[in-house]
């Protein structure tokens, strides 16, 4: 028995290492990509076995899938008219009649009934057509609300077998969406793509800048519930909430270090607004900037020492670097006389944020290094832009752009490449902060 | 130049309600100049540029009308800009000249920003343009506890448009009294 296993075991790992020795070569050819159809790796998503029974259910999967894919700038969907079979059975795929029509890889999937009350069974995989066989598979059980999160998570698994890297589709997203009363803002919880929309703070008074600790449970925002702006906590499992501050002037959550320990806020004293940090041990804020002119915004690098902020004493809005030790801030941005709402890449040394350079017609979404090297627009079309933010896994950016009053959500690469408008899914809002998805 | 002193409650509603739906749209702005000066040093005045002048309070002014004038007149600034322009400085003299014979009268500066740009930033610019009001009101002598400043950033722009005209508009300091 152990000899036959074992002769079985070798089989499967020379099979696994051809597989994987073409799927890496299929990988290399992902990564490197130019902008267009012709290189994107063309991926088919045909109707699901067991959709006949659950159309509906069926084809929001498959559309959560299909946009997720396309999404990232790596695939195309191929043309459901072209598909030339419809699945049997999950695993099993006649695969030279899908190479003829130009699919290179097909989510195969299945829907139905688990065992146990009301429960969905959503199984997924992810076929190679050239290799001919199955690259990566997951089955899912769970309540069918929540069969959007897990289309989601297998989007997420194909990212990851295409670049070996954390996908961002099973994430939400914290932002600002106006409110029942006319001046009123709520801050909202929802999926990346829109869907599943909660509020969190929906009180009718005016709310804004909002940012959820690392480990999702608390809520920092600002809110004029009292008549002027003040400084909120809020525990979002216990509901306990905790006020910051007192007094006049504005003050506004902006960032909280990777660790959890410090917020980073900018609060007005005597008129002029500053860096401060506080911080959740001590309980004390801890003043970062000292001079006479606008200090906001700051962003925590991921190493949970640095921060960039927004400061205009030299005369205009730019882009400056302290740390937590309040160290003499060192500017970043030179061009332009516009750069603000910087956000630090979860990842790496790369901010983007919202600038305008000499000659630019309307601000735009940058990106630059923290060593002030490559400064790039990565954003073009019309619309003024806010709020960039960084998916999780640091290789997106998500951004508002208003136009005529209207706000619509963009989501491109970090290089500004596959850059897609949102659907217009779930409540009108300003991005505030890309999450993982928090504990239900 | 009589003023009846006390302000009925429900006089002064009435003034609150009229001063919340008349907007900033009442001066035509000189154009925006370009100079750019490090902060802390304020921006030397430009040279005036043509601005209509304030109409003189008429004499034998009612106490509502002099404060119907005080609300609806608000100061405009450049485009991220927070410097007080030549007009605005003469808008405020003005005020001063209100408050000072309306000794308990309190007010409340709202500032304001064109809808463009990022929304923190607009807050902390609308923060500094009520505060630049406040700063002069108080060196020209009204007492600072008479005054708060609240920041409204792009969120209540007068004019809904979205062009050159209607963000020059909502570039402004609303002055709204308070109490008394």
């Amino acid at each position: 028995m152990q000899r036959l296993l074992r002769h079985s075991g070798s089989f499967l790992g020379l099979l696994i290492m051809g597989w994987c020795a073409y799927a890496l070569a299929q990988t290399r050819l992902q990564i490197d990509i130019e902008k267009g159809g012709a290189a994107l790796f063309p991926l088919a998503v045909p109707q699901l076995l067991g959709e006949i029974a659950e159309p509906v259910l069926g084809q929001q999967i498959r559309g959560v899938l299909r946009q997720d894919l396309e999404l990232t700038g790596l695939f195309r969907i191929v043309d459901q008219a072209l598909y030339p079979e419809v699945l049997q059975a999950l695993e099993q795929l006649q695969y030279q009649r899908w190479a003829t029509v130009g699919a290179a890889g097909v989510v195969a999937g299945s829907v139905g009934n688990a065992t146990g009350e009301g429960q969905l069974l959503l199984q997924f995989a992810l076929h190679d057509v050239a290799g001919q066989g199955v690259r990566t598979s997951t089955t899912f059980t769970g309540p069918p609300i929540r069969h959007r999160e897990m289309a989601h998570r297998f989007s997420d698994a194909v990212f990851r077998e295409f670049t070996g890297e954390a996908g961002p589709f099973d994430t939400q997203v914290l932002c600002v969406s106006r409110g029942k009363g006319k001046y009123s803002k709520d801050i909202v919880l929802m999926d990346y793509d829109g869907y599943g929309a909660r509020p969190l703070v929906a009180d009718g008074a005016w709310n804004l800048a909002p940012v959820l600790s690392p480990n999702g449970a608390l809520l920092a925002y600002t809110s004029h519930r009292s008549g002027s702006p003040q400084l909120y906590v809020r525990n979002l499992l216990t509901g306990a909430e905790e006020r910051l501050t007192s007094g006049a002037g504005l003050v506004m959550a902006g960032s909280w270090s990777p660790n959890g320990r410090y917020l980073a806020l900018n609060r007005t004293i005597d008129g002029n607004s500053e860096i401060f940090l506080y911080d959740t041990q001590s309980k004390k804020m801890q003043r970062l900037t000292d001079d006479w002119g606008i200090d906001v915004s700051p962003s925590f690098a991921p190493d949970g020492q640095r921060l960039v902020f927004v400061s205009d004493r030299s005369g205009s809005p730019q882009l400056y670097v302290t740390d937590i030790q309040g160290s003499t801030p060192v500017r970043l941005t030179y061009e332009g006389r516009y750069n603000t709402a910087p956000a630090w890449s979860p990842r790496d040394d790369a901010i983007a944020f919202i600038g305008r350079a000499e000659g630019d017609r309307s601000n735009g979404v940058y990106t630059i290094r923290a060593d002030g090297s490559r400064q790039q627009r990565l954003s073009s079309g019309g619309g003024d832009p806010d709020s960039p933010i960084w998916a999780p896994n640091g290789r997106f950016v998500m951004y508002t752009s208003t136009q005529g009053g209207s706000w619509q959500r963009y989501m491109m690469r970090e290089d500004g490449r596959a850059n897609h408008l949102l659907p217009a899914s779930g409540p009108a809002c300003l991005t505030s902060q890309w999450v993982a998805r928090t504990a239900r | 130049m009589t003023m009846r002193p006390v302000l009925s409650s429900v006089t002064l509603v009435a003034l609150l309600l009229t001063s919340l739906f008349i907007g900033c749209a009442k001066e035509e702005p000189p154009p925006p100049t370009a100079a750019e000066q490090p902060r802390p040093a304020p921006a030397p005045a430009p040279a005036p540029a043509p601005a209509p002048a304030p109409r003189a309070a008429a004499p034998g002014m009612t106490f509502q009308e002099a404060v119907r004038e005080f609300q609806n007149q608000h100061i405009y600034f450049d485009f991220d800009k927070y410097d007080l322009r030549p007009d605005a400085r003469a808008v405020l003299d003005r005020k001063v000249g209100f408050l000072n014979s309306n000794a308990s009268v309190r007010v409340q500066i709202e500032g304001h920003c064109d809808e463009r740009g990022t929304n923190a930033y607009n807050m902390a610019l609308g923060e500094r343009r009520a505060n630049a009001a406040k700063q002069y009101l108080s060196t020209a002598g009204i007492s600072a506890g008479r005054l708060t400043t609240m920041s409204y950033g792009e969120e209540r722009p007068a004019d809904p448009g979205h062009n050159e005209a209607a963000w020059a508009k909502n570039r402004c300091d609303q002055f709204v009294v308070t109490g008394q």
